[in-house]
């Protein structure tokens, strides 16, 4: 069914990177939006890989009918694909999110790439039995046919975040979710270039990846190639000594604003983007963690934030100075009025009154 | 009962109003037809202007359906509804100015601002929830049937929902349930052709959704579900056999989307002619001054809508000047 031999079990390690992509055709090019870069990617993938297909509700987007210049999903990710490969790659489908995920995991162990548009997070929780019992537990279900146990090669998009005055079901994060379902491999993308290449990265890999892209994100613009850092390495944003900020995709910005606020008062804030929670990078963090002494976790979703504090805390609790410090919105659904919302996300001035206190033990 | 055809289509119906369609109903219906369409078209303008943050599901075209359905139940009754949920609670009485407020993000808001457009309740009206996760409201409204069943209220659950909700196996469990269990639920869907940009005979395979429930064993029926009169007609019959005891219904009534899928949609999946044949042929105001004004004269239906325009204007004003919800 592929054109492409099957990857090897390797796919989700930094060794399979280059398997699709891992040189964009065109790293000189003008900045693009995280939204294009996304494209790109499945684009190109689509291109190198006649298994690869896009399966979502408006993922064409002309009235389901053969109809050009269809919509390209709720963000426009998809937008021309259809154009370039037909209504066999590019699905629509009926909207029952359920099926949807279960019948991308048959077809994904039946020879096929599905990547899926799931729209927004919110909506993994209809198909919640297939991705906890069962595209979680492919390596239980599946057998090892054709590469190895687990081999499930899809890949599940989805929109999440607060922002945009979408209201409680349509700004959760997903990540906290799915770190309790260690076979799912998990990419939040914060900049275009990372969209590219943890995206193009995902469709290569033989596991299934989930990959978050916030809400926030889609209009930001940087160049397409970024710094060619493998699969499930964390990258340092900014150097610093007195404390390491980690924060992926949407978190990412008002960390390092908040890193820049400090600078100003002789606190210098190390920023860690894991860009994978899964794999998770402990071999950055607590080396970084190493030169600070201080952790502290910014992240629109506490239960991610738990988590990863909680395998560093296992790794790296000897190098700790001070109690991991979580900068996290409090409980409750996410509140739809500019005033309510605004203060429920962890923003700048936030993060760094937090470090503040981290730094300066009160 | 008409046999189900594949696509209903709406301003299709042109038998006359039900015999029991009194004057007095016509009145209330009429008032709460000229109430949506102006507070949508309130709340497009708002929108345009800023007022509202995010995103609107408006249901200009769909006003018969939510008045129809609100005429036929009774107090104590539950309804949920959908993301496009703002006439479906002016229809049962919510106040326009707290609705407006919502909408708006005001302190003053039906839930506070916490919501919005999509995550409306007025529990007191009969609104249990609105809804943003397509399908959700059907099961939810099964849950306020089984509640009012076993607590005997002699109260019944409508659900609101979309064409392109009824593909949801959530809704398909639903039904099953409520038959299993003789619910006393009235699942009225709102088929005006598209979900997104989808078409709803695509996303069925050409399938009538009637005759879908109808094979799970529910009283199904299809509406004109521009024509105020005939939604209340069908409404309160399956009202009626749920009261009874004699379990679900199934209400597919065919309605226009005059406007787009939400407030940023450029529509360029549907070819322009489409809405002004709609508004033509399938506009609800249109159809009953065409269909089911009953003995009311010009005069009277135009005091009607110059008292609701007076009061949906004078919501937008004060919900303007209300303090937005802050922390
Ligand atoms: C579970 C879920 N999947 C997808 C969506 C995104 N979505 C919102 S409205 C909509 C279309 C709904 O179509 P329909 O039920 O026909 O209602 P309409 O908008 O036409 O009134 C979709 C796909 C959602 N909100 N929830
Ligand atoms: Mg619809």
């Amino acid at each position: 069914m592929t054109d492409r031999t099957e990857p090897s079990s390797a796919a989700c390690s930094s060794a399979g990177y280059s398997s699709l992509g891992a040189s964009p055709a065109d790293p000189s090019a003008e900045p693009v939006t995280y939204r294009a870069a996304l494209t790109r990617a499945l684009d190109d993938a689509m291109a190198a890989d006649a298994g690869v297909v896009v399966i979502g509700e408006d993922v064409a987007g002309g009235a389901g009918a053969a109809a050009q210049g269809g919509t390209g999903g709720a963000f426009g990710v998809t937008a021309g694909l259809y154009d370039r490969f037909g209504a066999e790659r590019v699905i629509d489908t009926p909207i029952a999110e359920s099926a949807m995920l279960s019948m991308a995991a048959g077809a994904a162990a039946t020879g096929l790439r599905p990547v899926v548009d799931l729209m927004f997070a919110d909506f993994a929780h209809v198909a919640a039995d297939p991705l906890v019992n069962h595209i979680a537990q492919a390596g239980a279900l599946f057998g090892d046919a054709p590469g190895q146990a687990g081999h499930l090669p899809l890949v599940i998009r989805a929109a999440f975040g607060a922002g945009d005055r979408s209201g409680a079901q349509h700004s959760q994060p997903l990540h906290g979710a799915l770190l309790r379902l260690p076979a799912i491999r998990l990419a939040l993308p914060a900049t275009p270039a990372d969209a590219y290449a943890l995206l193009t990265h995902a469709i290569a890999c033989a596991e299934p990846v989930v990959v978050l892209e916030h809400k926030r994100l889609y209009d930001t613009t940087g160049p397409l190639a970024g710094d060619a850092l493998p699969w499930g390495r964390a990258r340092v944003v900014r150097a610093g000594r007195d404390a390491t900020l980690l924060a992926v995709a949407g978190q990412v910005a008002p960390a390092l604003d908040a890193a820049e606020r400090l600078s100003g008062h002789g606190i210098e804030v190390e920023v860690v983007d894991p860009r994978t929670l899964n794999p998770l990078d402990l071999g950055t963090l607590t080396a970084s963690l190493a030169r600070t002494g201080r952790l502290a976790i910014t992240d629109e979703d506490r239960c991610a934030a738990e988590i990863v504090a909680g395998r560093l805390a296992e790794t790296a609790f000897a190098l700790l100075q001070a109690p991991p410090c979580l900068i996290c919105p409090a409980p409750g659904p996410v509140p739809f009025a500019p005033g309510l919302e605004d203060a429920w996300a962890p923003d700048a001035p936030r993060i760094a009154e937090a470090l503040r206190r981290l730094c300066t033990d009160g | 009962m008409p046999a189900p055809t594949s696509q209903p289509t709406p301003g299709s119906d042109q038998t006359p109003a039900p015999n029991d369609w009194t004057d007095a109903c016509a009145r209330a219906a009429w008032a709460g037809l000229v109430r949506c369409r102006r507070f949508e078209d309130a709340v497009m303008d708002a929108w345009r202007a800023g007022d509202i943050p995010g995103v609107v599901h408006v249901a200009t075209g769909q006003e018969a359906t939510a008045v129809g359905a609100a005429l036929a139940l009774a107090p104590g009754d539950m309804v949920t509804s959908t993301h496009r949920g703002h006439g479906h609670a002016l229809a049962l009485g919510t106040d326009p100015t707290a609705l407006m407020a919502e909408l708006m993000g005001r302190r003053t808001g039906l839930v506070a601002g916490r919501g919005g457009s999509k995550h409306l309740s007025d529990p007191e009206r009969g609104l249990l929830a609105t809804n943003a996760i397509v399908g959700a409201s059907v099961p939810l409204a099964a849950g306020a049937a089984l509640s009012a069943k076993t607590r005997q209220t002699g109260g019944v659950a409508l659900a609101f929902t979309g064409d392109g909700a009824t593909n949801q196996g959530a809704v398909f469990e639903a039904m099953v349930m409520a038959v299993a269990l003789a619910l006393p639920l009235i699942i009225l869907v709102e088929n005006n052709g598209y979900a997104q940009t989808t078409a709803s005979a695509y996303a069925s395979g050409g399938q009538s959704l009637a005759a879908r429930a109808r094979g799970f064993g529910l009283a199904a029926d299809t509406v004109d579900g521009s024509r105020v009169d005939l939604v209340w007609s069908a409404v309160s019959r399956a009202a009626d056999r749920a009261r009874l005891g004699l379990g679900p219904s199934f209400i597919e009534a065919a309605v226009g989307r005059l406007e787009g899928f939400f407030s940023l949609d450029a529509q360029a999946y549907r070819g322009a002619d489409e809405v002004a044949r709609l508004r033509a042929a399938a506009c609800p105001l249109a159809r009953f001054r065409a269909k089911a004004r009953g003995g009311l004269d010009d005069a009277t239906l135009a005091a009607i809508e110059t008292d609701q325009a007076d009061a949906v204007d004078a919501a937008l004003a004060a919900a303007r000047a209300a303090p937005p919800a802050g922390p």
